[in-house]
Parts: C-alpha cells; sequence; structure tokens
C-alpha cells in the first residue's frame, strides 16, 4: 500500500535520512521505532508531503507521492497526526472534527464519522463546544486521532501519540490503537514507548541516526538481545 | 460651556456610527494579519482608491456611494489578488517574511499615495450627498454617518459570521493559526490566504465607499487612514475581531469628542495618547492573545 525507497532527506546541509525503504500493506499496523533525533518525525513528514526527499521514491497504491504537496497527500488517503498534535487551538472540538473532514470523500461521510469519533472517545462529545486549547494532553491526543479518522484515511500515520501523557492515558491511547487496527484499519506508528509499539505491531523497523537498522515482525524485534538492551532496557 | 444630554447623546450616537465604519476597515486589516502574519501597510491606501472610485462614480456618472460600494469592493479584491500573488506569497515561509512583508507593502501604499496624486492632484474632493441630517427622537444624525455606520455594522457582523459559520471559514481561521496542519488537513493554504487578502482588500474597498462621504477624499488620506487603521489593531490586539470592534469603537469615540471638546487639531494626539495608555497597561492591546 505504501512504499518507500531508497529515501534521502536533509535539511540543508545536514543529511537525516539515508537510504530508508520500508512497506506498509494493507490492513497492517507496522511501528518504527528509535531513540530520540533518529529521524523519525523526519520519516513521517517526508512521507506526509512535508518535505520533498534528496533521492529515492514513495508510492502510495501505486503512485508516486513524492513532490506533491501535502494537502493532495491527504487527497490520496494518507492521512499523518503530527507530532504535537496539530489541533487548531482557537477553533472548537467540533469545528475541529468538522474541519477534518475536508476532503470530497471525508466530506460526504462525515456525520457519520462524527458519531464513530465520539463513540470511540466519549470525552469529546462532552467537550464539543470547548476550544481545543482548553484541553488537557491526553484529550488533545484524542482530538489529534479523531481528526485523523474524520480524514477517512485509507493509511493513518500517527507520530508519538503517546509522547508526553500520563501513564493511564498512555494505556487508554494504545487501547484505541488496538481497537483502529481490529477495524481494519491500516496504521504506521511512531513510537518512543518501543515496547508498547512493537507488542501491538505486525512489523517494525528500528531507526537509529537516520537508517533502517533492523526490521521484522513485532515479537521478532522485541526478542532481540541488542534491541531489548538499547531500547526497552531489559 | 456644558453640553445638554441631547447634544451628548447625539454625539455618542455618531462618534459609534463613525467608529462601526472603522471598525470594518480594522477588521480588513485584521483578516489580512490572520494569515500574513504580518501589517499591510497599504490598507490605508487601498481605502483611499475605494473613496477616488466612489468619487468618480458619483462625480461622473452620479452613481450612490452606497452603490458602486460594490464596484469599490471588486475593484480593490483584485488589487488585493494582486498583492497576495505578487508581494505576499513569494515570501511566504522566508525567515524574515513578516519584516519583508511590512517594507513591501509600505513601498506599495507609498506608490498607490503618489499615483494617486499624480493622476488626480491634492485638490480636496468630497462627495456631498447634500442629504438633510436624519431626525431621531431629539437628536439629528448626519446621513452620510447614519447609512455608513449601517453598511458597516452589517458587513462587519457578515464576514464575522462567514468566519464561524462556514467550511471556508475554519479553514481560514486554520491557516491562521499554523499553514503546516491546515495542509495536513487538506486546505490549500495559498488558496486560503488569498481569499483572506482578498476579502480585507474589498473591505477596504467598502469603507472607503463609506468614508468619502464623511471625509475630504485626497491622497494623504492613504496614510492618515492607514495610521489610523494600524492604531485601532494595535489597540484592540493584532488579529482579533473583538479587538478590531473595540479599538475601531474607541478611536471613533476619541475622535469624535476630541474634535467637539478640543477641536480637529488634537485628533491625532487624543488617539495616541489612547494607544499609549492602553499599550503601557497591556501592550498586546485589549483583546490580544500571548
Ligand atoms: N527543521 C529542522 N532543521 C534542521 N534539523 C532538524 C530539523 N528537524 C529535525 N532536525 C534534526 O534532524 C534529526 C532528526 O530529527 P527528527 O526527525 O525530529 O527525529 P525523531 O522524530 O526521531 O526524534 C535530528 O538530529 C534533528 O536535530
Ligand atoms: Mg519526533
Amino acid at each position: 500500500m505504501l512504499q518507500v525507497s531508497e529515501v534521502d532527506v536533509s535539511y540543508g546541509h545536514f543529511q537525516v535520512l539515508s537510504g530508508v525503504s520500508l512497506q506498509v500493506r494493507d490492513k497492517e499496523l507496522v511501528t518504527v521505532i528509535g531513540s530520540n533525533g533518529a529521524g523519525k518525525t523526519t520519516l513521517l513528514s517526508t512521507i506526509a508531503g512535508l518535505l520533498p526527499p534528496k533521492r529515492g521514491e514513495i508510492r502510495f497504491m501505486g503512485k508516486r507521492i513524492d513532490g506533491i504537496p501535502p494537502y493532495k497527500v491527504v487527497e490520496e488517503g494518507l492521512v499523518l497526526v503530527p507530532e504535537g498534535r496539530g489541533n487548531f487551538s482557537r477553533l472548537t472540538v467540533l469545528e475541529n472534527l468538522e474541519l477534518s473532514a475536508y476532503t470530497r470523500r471525508a466530506k460526504e461521510r462525515k456525520d457519520e464519522t462524527i458519531e464513530e469519533v465520539f463513540n470511540l472517545f466519549p470525552i469529546l462529545r462532552e467537550r464539543m463546544h470547548q476550544k481545543a486549547g482548553t484541553l488537557s494532553g491526553g484529550e488533545q491526543q484524542m482530538l489529534a486521532i479523531g481528526r485523523g479518522l474524520m480524514a477517512r484515511p485509507k493509511l493513518l500515520m500517527l507520530d508519538e501519540p503517546s509522547l508526553g501523557l500520563a501513564p493511564k492515558i498512555v494505556l487508554q491511547i494504545f487501547s484505541i490503537l488496538r481497537r483502529l487496527k481490529e477495524e481494519g484499519i491500516t496504521i504506521l506508528l511512531i513510537e518512543q514507548n518501543a515496547h508498547r509499539a512493537l507488542e501491538l505491531a505486525d512489523r517494525a523497523y528500528l531507526l537509529e541516526t537516520g537508517r533502517v537498522a533492523m526490521q521484522g515482525r513485532g515479537e521478532e524485534l522485541l526478542q532481540d538481545p541488542r534491541l531489548r538492551k538499547l531500547y526497552l532496557g531489559i | 460651556m456644558i453640553p445638554s444630554a441631547d447634544t451628548i447623546l447625539q454625539l455618542i450616537v455618531q462618534a459609534l456610527l463613525l467608529g462601526s465604519i472603522y471598525v470594518l476597515m480594522a477588521v480588513g486589516l485584521n483578516v489580512i494579519y490572520g494569515v500574513v502574519k504580518a501589517i499591510n501597510w497599504a490598507h490605508g491606501a487601498f481605502v483611499m482608491l475605494g473613496a477616488y472610485a466612489a468619487y468618480w462614480l458619483y462625480e461622473l456618472y452620479g452613481i450612490s456611494p452606497y452603490a458602486s460600494a460594490v464596484f469599490s469592493a471588486i475593484a480593490l479584491a483584485a488589487i488585493g489578488a494582486f498583492t497576495h500573488e505578487l508581494l505576499m506569497k513569494p515570501f511566504f515561509g522566508m525567515r524574515y517574511f513578516r519584516a519583508i512583508t511590512l517594507v513591501v507593502t509600505y513601498g506599495l501604499a507609498i506608490l498607490l499615495i503618489n499615483i494617486t496624486r499624480y493622476m488626480w492632484t491634492d485638490v480636496l474632493r468630497g462627495v456631498n450627498l447634500g442629504v438633510p441630517p436624519a431626525t431621531i427622537g431629539a437628536i439629528s444624525i448626519s446621513r452620510p454617518f447614519l447609512y455608513g455606520g449601517l453598511v458597516a455594522i452589517a458587513l462587519s457582523i457578515l464576514f464575522y459570521l462567514m468566519l464561524k459559520r462556514t467550511q471556508i471559514g475554519r479553514a481560514a481561521r486554520a491557516v491562521s493559526e499554523s499553514r503546516k496542519h491546515a495542509m495536513l488537513v487538506g486546505i490549500n493554504p495559498n488558496v486560503m490566504s488569498r481569499f483572506m487578502v482578498i476579502s480585507g482588500a474589498a473591505m477596504a474597498g467598502v469603507t472607503g465607499s463609506l468614508i468619502s462621504t464623511i471625509f475630504a477624499v485626497t491622497p494623504e488620506m492613504g496614510s492618515v487612514l492607514g495610521i489610523k487603521a494600524i492604531t485601532i489593531v494595535i489597540l484592540g490586539g493584532l488579529g482579533s475581531y473583538a479587538g478590531a470592534l473595540i479599538g475601531g469603537l474607541m478611536i471613533g469615540f476619541a475622535e469624535a469628542s476630541g474634535t467637539y471638546f478640543l477641536g480637529a487639531r488634537y485628533q491625532p494626539l487624543l488617539y495616541f495618547l489612547t494607544l499609549l495608555i492602553v499599550l503601557s497597561i497591556k501592550p498586546t492591546g485589549i483583546a490580544g492573545e500571548e
């Protein structure tokens, strides 16, 4: 479904990704783990069209998407819930959700999707008329995921959804991700919380200073001694 | 001499009406600020062009400024589109684009004012509708103020509702909050910022039509009104709708009462004093955030 091939990305002269290849198949949950600064956010930003790759190509549903602007990538059904959540703090929760059904495809099913999102995150229904900026961290993340769903994604990309949240909320977010996976949504998940991500994932990639250092099924990586030592602290 | 209660009431109503026209002017400037994140220095010059359009259409063809406001809006919308495409968009995303936009629109203001001066000289012009004041109870209100104020109020409310209630309004607000995050929703931010700059410029055009019936139309009004508009949005809070409302009414008030009690000469002094006092208490303006 998503095919990233031999992608190089740099900020000015500073190369961040080198020859990164990755793929996500239909209905899979794929995770990319790696320490801070490894290039995970850069990878998702590149796929979403926010950064142009220096080399390599990106295909989605067989179509080349590198070099097209982010708002066109969304139209293809490839949706990013960015690092820092990307909610519009001055818009209400409901306005955020309605706005996020922006493409024609998403607009047609807007009311139905809002209902689904509210069922998934009942707290958002309660906070419907509140400004997004007034939500707690966990609620913000729920809104961000809800916004991603509003776009009716074929593939949903999430950049560290558990970042900065209390352990209890992290559990809740992961159980939502599991539920989305069971509902058949294809997901590309980036996490520093490697343990939980690997447990959930069908397949996983380990990114180290901009290169894919390891890849395999989630449980395979969980068993790898070096990875256990460096990233799981076991 | 102590003015009578009726005189004071009349003064207040007149100030509110004039203030409403300033609100429309400031809303236009704020709408542009919202997407460009920089003050459009040419806003006063846009108002001036709207006023000249109203003047000439009235003078040559006898078209009422309230009717020709539609033409002013369209003409300024075109100028707004040009400004967005050529003078703003190329700099989006650049490191110093706020400063660049400020300088570039300042240059545009000087250019427009001097072209106008070259074509139509510094002669004071104006639309004299020659209609008697409207009498409401014990007070009488000059009709240009009455009509101008009402049109300005209606347009400000309409645009506010558009921003609040429609998908295009939500998208515009999203772009003014973050171009990047708006793109991730599927919004083309250039389309939205063009729309907002065009809307803001069109509002300046209408402001010009309304003001042509109240003040003398001269090239110089471009810089005077530009400074006034900037004073209002800084006073009220940059980018804030409520700020434009409060700031516009305050300046309308300061001006009307200043003219009555002190004479027109002291007007600029009065609103700069207001600005100084407000900003020393709240540096982001009355309704400004951060
Ligand atoms: N806008 C930027 N300009 C320059 N360097 C950047 C920028 N964003 C990230 N970097 C650098 O790129 C590297 C990878 O960053 P990032 O993709 O955010 O990593 P991760 O998400 O894995 O923590 C880091 O060394 C970071 O300092
Ligand atoms: Mg990151």
